[in-house]
């Protein structure tokens, strides 16, 4: 999905219920003005504790933890792990749910102070020419909605993660697992960095209070109407 | 008395040809895990807590009857995108194994204590643990300090120090892990030595001496496998230390197992084997071995041991019916015992590794690969391995595939 794409959802998820604020999925990259690079929990190869802190750049400090009974580890394409140019690039760092002795470790939660809008590219373990099903659960605080996303035939990485769909810095957590995985165990895959939106990015992309006020007072009994069907967007690809 | 002395050294030179006889062939074996199928152990392999471990299912050549056949590996997949180091954490566990019987009384074999039979006298601990194949080197062709031979005229270890079984193992799926990461290790750590006996009074051999019994150095105590392996199996069961995530292997000095007796001479004798038992939901996987100078080996049998139990760990991983190569002469098998194929003193090719390490020369047995079991380039999954320099095994001897054995043999150079 484009970015325009998803744009559209968010505009339609304001128009419609602007009352309840809620979670949308997004599916592509987007202007980001934070972003947590893996580099920083070792070199290639290196274990990553079961739980774990990292920061972003400029300044986001986010936690981390995985389900299973270890950790991962970082591992930098190409040699550890196949690069895909334009998602999984040449030299990222990585981390995989896997551990040394032979264990998966998935699902893998990302933790933060509330952002707009998070997000990153994930691949599963697939054998060669096998697909997967990547899913994130996003947190609003104690509220969550889950989305999922198929990868093509290729298994090649998908970009997925949630916004706030009233734009505001709601997003506080992400867990991300798989439902299916080609030949691999959906405890066992990679994702690369994590991209964060934690203040409006760019020019008027993002409605005023004001605006959406306006906005939502004029739609009220729509969004009523729209409530009773389902407080949140969900959108499975 | 010029008559007596003639006929004392009749008498002499007539014991010395009876007694010192030269060895009977060393040979390693596998025995199977009892009374389970292979989804049984592919079940048991993957519970967690168990060593690393993952499924294969391939199609073999047609010329091999292009039948289907699944198993279980020790390690990660190398077909999946993840290119890791796994560990395995093997634990060496000396074995003081002392053998009563009528014509010796008895004997001591102790692999923690000098062995004068080899080059400087290492204890039998000290020259595992120090040999290359839980010490690394580059396999560059190199030459010198911590390097060792290419494979097939590549250097698999691509400026990665390797111990052997890796080296062998990313040869063995060399078109999967070429230019990565992927690695498989031992951890080793050395538990205290064990003490086993086993009682043979009545038996009138079961302890054989060097110069005596047979050309060569040292002492060989011979035991029934079945009571070694039940006294093995009592042993392991009572150690806290091992569980089903580790790979004990037991060490003996100069200790063989007959199959079945105690006979140096008939139906002897295994140098080691790899096998198995449950522990609840688990295969607890275990391989004893000898280090027997007499045998000629220093590391070529835990050489042979380790990597089978890597391709076979569950001791029934189907292959088409190969034979008549290494130790199979004459026999047709029908399991992934990558070992048995090269095993030397057969008459059949074989070309050992020399490595020089810590001022001694370890010989390392040569060892088959996947593809030399199920044609080339098989289907499915991994998807059509090819091994380093398109050989067949890891040190130039197959150049192509097996024959399905009957007649076995392995076919031309592809």
């Amino acid at each position: 999905m484009s970015s325009s794409t998803r744009v559209l959802i968010a505009g339609c998820f304001l128009a419609c219920a602007p009352a309840f604020a809620s979670i949308i999925v997004v599916t592509a990259p987007f202007a980001s003005n934070d972003s947590v690079n893996w580099s920083q929990l070792g070199a290639d190869q290196t274990a990553i504790p079961q739980s774990f802190s990292a920061t972003g750049v400029p300044a986001w400090a986010i936690t981390g933890g995985f389900a299973g009974a270890n950790g991962g580890t970082v591992l930098v394409t190409p040699g550890s792990w196949p690069a895909t140019p334009g998602s999984f690039n040449s030299g990222d760092s990585l981390i995989w749910t896997g551990d040394v002795l032979g264990g998966n470790n998935g699902p893998l939660t990302l933790s933060f102070p509330g952002v707009i809008e998070a997000g990153l590219w994930i691949q599963g373990d697939t054998a060669p020419g096998q697909a997967f099903t990547a899913q994130v659960q996003v947190f609003e605080g104690g509220v969550s909605s889950t989305f999922t996303l198929a990868s093509d035939s290729n298994g090649d990485p998908v970009f997925l993660g949630g916004m706030d769909s009233g734009s505001a810095a709601n997003i506080t957590g992400l867990i991300y697992s798989q439902t299916a995985c080609g030949g691999c165990d959906v405890n066992d895959f990679a994702v690369d960095t994590l991209f964060l939106e934690t203040a409006p990015v760019g020019g008027g992309g993002t409605p005023e209070p004001s605006s959406l006020l306006l906005l939502g007072s004029g739609l009220l009994t729509l969004g009523w109407k729209f409530r009773r069907h389902s407080l949140k967007v969900r959108r499975v690809l | 008395m010029k008559l007596k002395f003639v006929s004392l050294c009749c008498f002499m030179g007539l014991a010395a040809t009876v007694f010192a006889q030269s060895l009977p062939k060393g040979y390693t074996t596998v025995l199977p895990v009892k009374g389970l199928t292979h989804d049984a152990l592919t079940t048991a392999l993957t519970t967690p807590g168990s060593l690393p471990m993952w499924n294969y299912s391939v199609t073999a050549n047609a010329t091999l009857g292009g039948g289907t056949y699944t198993g279980t590996l020790m390690g990660r997949n190398p077909s999946l995108k993840a290119k890791s180091i796994t560990n395995i954490n093997l634990y060496v566990i000396p074995l003081k194994v002392t053998i009563k019987d009528t014509a010796h009384g008895s004997q001591l074999y102790d692999p923690t204590v000098a062995d004068t039979c080899f080059t400087g006298s290492p204890t039998d601990v000290n020259l595992v643990t120090n040999s290359p194949m839980f010490q690394t080197n580059l396999y560059d062709g190199a030459g010198g300090a911590g390097h060792a031979p290419k494979m097939n005229g590549i250097d698999v270890t691509q400026g990665v120090p390797s111990q052997y079984i890796d080296a062998y193992v990313r040869a063995n799926w060399w078109s999967l892990v070429q230019n990565t990461n992927y690695h498989l290790n031992f951890v080793v750590t050395v538990l205290a030595a064990q003490t086993l006996s086993f009682n043979y009074t009545g038996v009138s051999q079961a302890n054989y001496i060097g110069g005596t019994d047979y050309v060569g150095c040292g002492h060989i105590g011979v035991v029934d496998i079945n009571d070694f392996d039940n006294a093995v199996q009592t042993l392991l069961q009572g150690l806290g230390s091992v569980s089903p995530g580790v790979f004990p292997m037991l060490l003996t000095n100069s200790v063989v197992e007959g199959i079945p007796g105690t006979d140096l001479f008939g139906s002897c004798c295994a140098l080691g084997y790899h096998s198995g038992y449950f522990v609840g939901p688990n295969l607890q996987v275990y391989s004893p071995f000898a280090v027997s100078q007499p045998f000629g080996g220093d590391v070529s049998t835990i050489s042979h041991e380790v990597a089978e139990a890597v391709m076979d760990p569950t001791t029934i991983n189907a292959t088409p019916l190969w034979g008549n190569e290494g130790q199979t002469l004459g026999t047709c098998q029908n399991n992934l015992e990558v070992g048995d194929p090269l095993s030397p003193g057969f008459g059949t090719p074989t070309n050992e590794f020399a490595i020089a390490q810590g001022g001694f020369t370890y010989h390392l047995q040569e060892l088959a690969f996947f593809n030399w079991f199920f044609g080339a380039s098989p289907s499915g999954f991994p998807a059509s391995p090819t091994g380093a320099g398109g050989g067949f095994s890891d040190n130039g001897t197959f150049l192509g595939y097996a024959l399905i054995c009957p007649a076995g043999g392995t076919g031309p150079p592809q």
